[in-house]
């Protein structure tokens, strides 16, 4: 008998019992959706991820000194040994460094008139924060080098803060008091909305040596340092490790890339991913108890007819096959329908959180092949008792 | 069509069953041979080892002593691939209760022993109408089991049995379940066969119908006790 008789006299079977073979395929069906919905959310926030990234001028180039011994040390940001001059002696000794910018964050309350705005986060930053964040101004102009060094009360406001103090106003040139204190408004950024969940429109920038008197410290936050070159990354590292270790505890800071970045979101994604994976591989598990159980009604239900078989001429390959081939049948038909139930799913789930569709090839395929080795290792057992079953007795059964 | 050689040789066959330690002793030293075109009826009693004796010729069973040679091979002693092989070649089975598959239509049914010769659909088609043809139900080709008389049913297995040419055809108890009308149908359909050439070997407890065949042999507890021909 050929492998295209045995395929159609399972779909026979299959859709003789159609109500059966379908719940008999939904553990299949809801394991393998769940691992492609699963593995496209996954792709998907890593795809993400890395577009916010860049979006924020952390591209391949880019790199982080934070104080701290790892990232995520968070009591370090307000109270660490990280100074300014440690900003300008990178500037001055790190050939492979382009730019350098220092920063500190701070709370506000903005008030100008009558009105308040408390503002959640304040930059102290130098003149290339615009090349470095690639943070836009639209109005007016960002601060510069002499405004840094002399500790300028100016500031650039976020579209968020403008909108809510100025209204429909320019207010470029406006003076607004900032815990007290008045700045001249000299700039206004572009609208970004949130970038890795911070609101870039409720954002402020003032020169960070007024940063550090505004908010009474000598600690900087973070120093956000382009190198010159992608491929000149690990000697930037370097080097700023050769000037920071003479100033201060090497365990008392970090240097953070886009790539440990990224490694940091893909343990958290895979670490789901398995989380996850596993509950899909019991529901796969018991799909595939759920196949075995109904092939094994079915040999019994069938004794008869493998008795007629055998009688006119059927090999025990051939009983073997018409069985396996069902069951292969019964559950990869189960991979197909939770493929498309597991693309439908990652379309709406997509569509809910606006974010691009993601079809992931080899979960696809993976998906397709566990389904028929689903299919083959629970069909065997049944086949081979049909295979045994004596023809004699099985053309008595009634 | 007669030959020298016997198509179906039993010789000195026994036939023991085991039941846990228990030895039931079915069939003792059968020894008969049936030539090519001849038609015998086998009668009994029950329990005397009838459809035992239509097992092993039918190579569904195998002798625990004796040999059986079936073409001039002996397939006490063949593996069960190769006893498959011989029930779809050379063997064609006519049931009591037909033992059509219920959801495979008439022609289906018949061309299932085909499917087993690896015969291609094509080719299938054309000898499965052909065996309907010389039953006289092709008309009933599209039909379900379910929807035919039993009359019809029967005539639908035999064509399954005939559709590969086989050597022997063997009926237990083809009448069995039918009405007289239908009974005396499949009859002249296997009066039609044997003078055409095929070989036949029947079970029956109806004398009447025992008499149609050329020869009769008489079981009786395990022992073959009358074999006489008829014509």
């Amino acid at each position: 008998m050929s492998f295209f008789d045995s395929f159609f006299m399972a779909l026979r079977s299959i859709r003789a019992n159609k109500t059966r073979a379908g719940l008999t395929m939904l553990g299949v069906v809801i394991g393998i959706a769940s691992v492609i919905i699963l593995v496209a959310i996954g792709e998907a926030a890593k795809q993400y991820v890395v577009a916010q990234m860049q979006s924020f001028g952390m591209n391949a180039a880019f790199l982080q000194v934070a104080p701290g011994k790892n990232a995520g040390d968070y009591m370090a940001y307000f109270d660490n040994d990280l100074r300014l001059k440690h900003a300008d002696m990178i500037k001055a000794k790190c050939p492979s460094v382009s730019e350098v910018m220092p920063i500190v964050v701070g709370k506000a309350k903005l008030k100008y008139g009558k009105k308040d705005y408390n503002l959640s986060q304040c930059w102290g930053a130098t003149e290339n924060y615009t090349t470095v964040f690639s943070h836009k101004v639209v109005k007016g102009r960002f601060f510069n080098r002499a405004e840094v060094e002399g500790s300028r009360k100016v500031c650039v406001i976020g579209q968020k803060i403008s909108d809510e103090l100025f209204g429909s106003f320019d207010p470029i040139g406006e003076k607004i008091k900032v815990n007290g204190r008045k700045f001249v408004v000299i700039g206004v950024f572009e609208r970004r909305g949130k970038v890795l969940m911070q609101d870039m429109d409720d954002v402020m920038a003032v020169p960070v040596t007024t940063g550090l008197s505004l908010f009474d410290t000598k600690a900087i936050v973070e120093m956000d340092i382009l190198a010159k070159s992608p491929q000149l990354l690990k000697q930037a590292i370097k080097e700023i490790r050769e000037v920071l270790d003479k100033e201060i505890d090497p365990s008392d800071y970090h240097i953070d890339t886009q790539e440990g970045m990224m490694s940091l979101i893909n343990n958290i994604v895979g670490l789901l991913t398995t989380v996850i994976g596993g509950i899909a591989a019991i529901s796969l598990l018991v799909g595939g108890i759920g196949i075995m159980n109904i092939m094994l009604v079915s040999v019994t239900e069938r004794t008869k007819e493998i008795g007629i078989r055998k009688a006119v001429g059927a090999r025990r390959r051939d009983i073997f096959m018409q069985f396996l081939v069902e069951s292969v049948v019964i559950s990869f038909l189960g991979g197909i329908l939770g493929i498309i139930l597991g693309l439908t799913g990652t379309f709406l789930i997509m569509y809910v959180i606006k974010l691009g569709m993601v079809v992931v090839l080899w979960a696809i395929i993976l998906a397709c092949s566990v389904s028929v080795a689903i299919g083959i290792i629970s069909g065997v057992y049944p086949a081979m008792r049909a295979v045994n079953l004596d023809p004699i007795e099985a053309l008595r059964y009634e | 069509m007669k030959s020298d050689k016997p198509v179906v040789l039993v010789k000195d066959v026994c036939k023991t069953y085991k039941l846990d330690q228990l030895e039931v002793p079915v069939l003792f030293d059968i020894h008969f041979s049936v030539d090519s075109g001849e038609f015998i009826s086998i009668m009994g009693p029950s329990g005397c080892g009838k459809s035992t004796l239509m097992n092993l010729i039918g190579c569904l069973d195998r002798p625990t002593s004796g040999s059986i040679r079936l073409d001039s091979v002996d397939i006490s002693k063949l593996h069960d691939t190769e006893l498959a092989k011989i029930r779809n070649r050379k063997i064609g089975f006519v049931f009591q209760t037909f033992n059509l598959l219920p959801r495979l239509s008439s022609i289906e049914n018949v061309e299932l022993p085909l499917i087993y010769s690896g015969i291609t659909s094509a080719e299938r088609d054309k000898k499965a109408k052909e065996a309907l043809d010389s039953v006289g139900i092709l008309s009933r080709a599209a039909h379900m089991p379910n929807q035919l008389s039993g009359g019809e049913r029967q005539r639908v297995a035999i064509a399954r049995a005939i559709v590969n040419s086989p050597s022997v055809i063997l009926a237990d108890e083809p009448t069995g379940n039918l009405d007289s009308r239908s009974g005396q149908e499949v009859m002249k359909i296997f009066d039609k066969l044997n003078s055409s050439g095929v070989t036949i070997i029947m079970v029956t407890h109806d004398t009447n119908i025992a008499e149609r065949g050329s020869r009769l042999v008489r079981l009786f507890d395990g022992r073959i006790i009358e074999d006489k021909k008829i014509k």
